[in-house]
């Protein structure tokens, strides 16, 4: 049995390394010959995401039911991500295919980066965060669409 | 009957950690209830295999990577080894990033140094705790994610809707690549219920718990109750990120997003139920997964092992723990994404669970060696219909990781 477990854990072990393999290889030839696939969808939907995320924060803070410190470091937290996904749109811009959503969302991203880290700064007065949460609302709004459309097939 | 019922607790509470978290939250807000099937599927796996685990650790006094070493020879196990210590240190990773910025969300310390913090902590709860206090403290404290099933309830789904989705089935998708997207999520959520550090760990708990063939059923009720009672947590954080976080457009990435339902419903107790209930799910994580990779190495070399030993008699294992725990740290340090850390963590854990499983479903099956307490015709059928899925989820999850971009679509 000692034999027949070792050759079928070999007879594994050889085929999760091709599956790797393979797939390292097929992501290769694609790369070198095929037509650059744009994945600005893909920022777009995240955008769209840490819009509707900060505006959940800046809703519970204005409701009152999130302590002044989570609202601080959830935004903060939300903050620098927004900033690396507001430079991957300015790369877009230069580099994708879809320079026009790239266009339209870069100028969002900037605002809703603005907005959530007004969030932060101001999370020890859950009145100011009303104003925010509007705004907020306005920015996921335009974002929905444009992420969706962006989407291939 | 106290030891079975706080066996079953802190199986339950010790069920999610950061990455089940993670991929049941955005499951749900991706794909509606399209997933939980895949959450059935993946308990029962779980309960198949860590029922064999444990009831080789009382039978034999084995643990996994023992039998590994004694059935598939060096060469071969250390390859295993290799892959599930790295495995390991990813995970040990990402829940010590989790952790930190669990920890943010009390006191707005600069992220690194929670880090360090959770380092420390980490270290010397291990150190100081003996293992039944560190199963306990952790696994009750995570009992706090029940809260999730709370905020489920109150998002009122509908049952007749969340009772059909058990039934395993293809949705209509818009694309191609959300198909393949779906696929790695299927093969992502099997992989967070069925990680392979949970086997290596309760299998390494029952030797340090000096189990006996008498514990046999004791183990079959704990890993039966406790895992589906996790599986419900599960369930519950797929069913909130349908209900409540789909419909705002959400897939949380951060710990403290997820946390926000719970405080829509249940206002700040809520929010700080949930918080401290994954500080617990994580740090038990942390723990588990460097214990697990200590327990690994030691048990494949031959070397004292176990918790129940002074760390003076077992010094290589202690040094192994501390190790992983620096070493998690450190790649944590870089400044690379707990997130990211995360996603590679699960899908990589996936590829060596058809390694993992095999030898200890040949040894659990031979009369030979278990005797009596081999393998019946229900867990030899299930054993092997698991191992021909979780074989198939680990050739196809490297290509479908590729394939929709780190799983981001």
């Amino acid at each position: 049995m000692r034999w027949h477990a070792a050759r079928w854990v070999r007879w594994l072990q050889v085929a999760v390394g091709l599956s790797i393999v393979g797939a390292l290889g097929f992501a290769t030839f694609v790369a070198v010959t095929g037509k650059p696939q744009s994945t600005l969808y893909i920022t777009l939907g995240e955008l769209r995401s840490r819009a509707a995320e900060s505006l959940e924060i800046a809703r519970g803070s204005a409701a009152s039911r999130l302590t002044p410190n989570f609202v601080r470091a959830q935004a903060a937290q939300l903050a620098s991500r927004i900033a690396s996904l507001r430079d991957a749109l300015a790369d877009a811009e230069t580099h994708d295919g879809g320079v026009a959503d790239a266009r339209t969302a870069r100028p969002l991203s900037e605002r809703l980066l603005a907005l959530t880290r007004e969030l932060a700064e101001r999370a020890d007065t859950p009145s100011a965060a009303r104003p925010i949460e509007r705004e907020l609302g306005a920015i996921v709004e335009r974002l929905v669409p444009l992420a969706r459309s962006a989407r291939p097939g | 009957m106290l030891e079975l019922f706080l066996g079953i607790l802190t199986a339950m509470g010790g069920f999610v950690e950061i990455g089940e978290l993670t991929f049941a939250v955005n499951a749900g807000s991706k794909f509606g209830y399209g997933l939980l099937w895949v959450a059935a599927v993946g308990t029962i796996g779980i309960i198949v295999y860590g029922e064999m685990a444990g009831r080789v650790a009382a039978v034999r006094g084995q643990p996994v990577f023992n039998l590994i070493r004694e059935r598939v020879g060096f060469d071969a196990g250390l390859v295993t080894l290799v892959a599930a210590v790295a495995v390991n240190v990813l995970t040990c990773a990402a829940e010590i990033g989790a952790i930190a910025l669990v920890w943010q969300l009390f006191v707005d310390w600069p992220y690194r140094a929670w880090v360090a913090v959770a380092f420390v902590f980490l270290a010397l709860a291990v150190w100081v705790l003996p293992f039944q206090w560190i199963e306990r403290v952790f696994g009750l404290g995570g009992l706090l994610l029940v809260v999730f099933l709370a905020v489920a309830v109150m998002e009122a789904p509908d049952l007749a809707e969340v009772g059909a989705a058990f039934m395993p089935r293809m949705p209509a998708l818009e694309s191609t690549q959300e198909y393949l997207l779906y696929a790695y999520y299927s093969v992502a959520l099997l992989s967070s219920i069925m990680l392979p550090y949970e086997v290596y760990f309760y299998s390494s708990g029952a030797v340090e718990d000096r189990w006996k063939p008498a514990d046999v059923r004791r183990n079959r009720l704990i890993v039966v109750l406790g895992f589906v009672l996790g599986s419900l947590l599960c369930v519950a954080l797929i069913i909130v990120g349908s209900q409540f976080f789909g419909p705002r457009h959400v897939e949380p990435q951060l710990p403290g997003v997820v946390a926000t339902s719970a405080a829509a419903h249940f206002g700040v107790a809520g929010l700080l139920i949930a918080i401290g209930g994954m500080f617990f799910a994580f740090a038990g994580a942390a723990i588990e997964t460097a214990l697990s990779a200590a327990y690994g190495i030691a048990q494949f070399f031959g070397w004292p092992w176990g918790r129940f030993r002074p760390p003076r008699e077992a010094s290589r294992f202690t040094i192994t723990w501390l190790a992983v725990f620096a070493l998690a740290t450190a790649v944590i340090l870089t400044g690379v994404d707990p997130v990211s850390v995360v996603e590679y963590s699960i899908v990589f854990s996936v590829v060596i669970l058809p390694l993992t499983y095999l030898p200890l479903l040949l040894v659990a099956g031979d009369r030979r060696i278990m005797g009596e307490y081999a393998n019946g015709p229900i867990a030899r059928a299930l054993g092997w219909l698991y191992m021909g899925i979780v074989t198939v989820a680990a050739l196809a999850a490297i290509p479908l990781l590729i394939l929709t971009h780190g799983g981001q679509g």
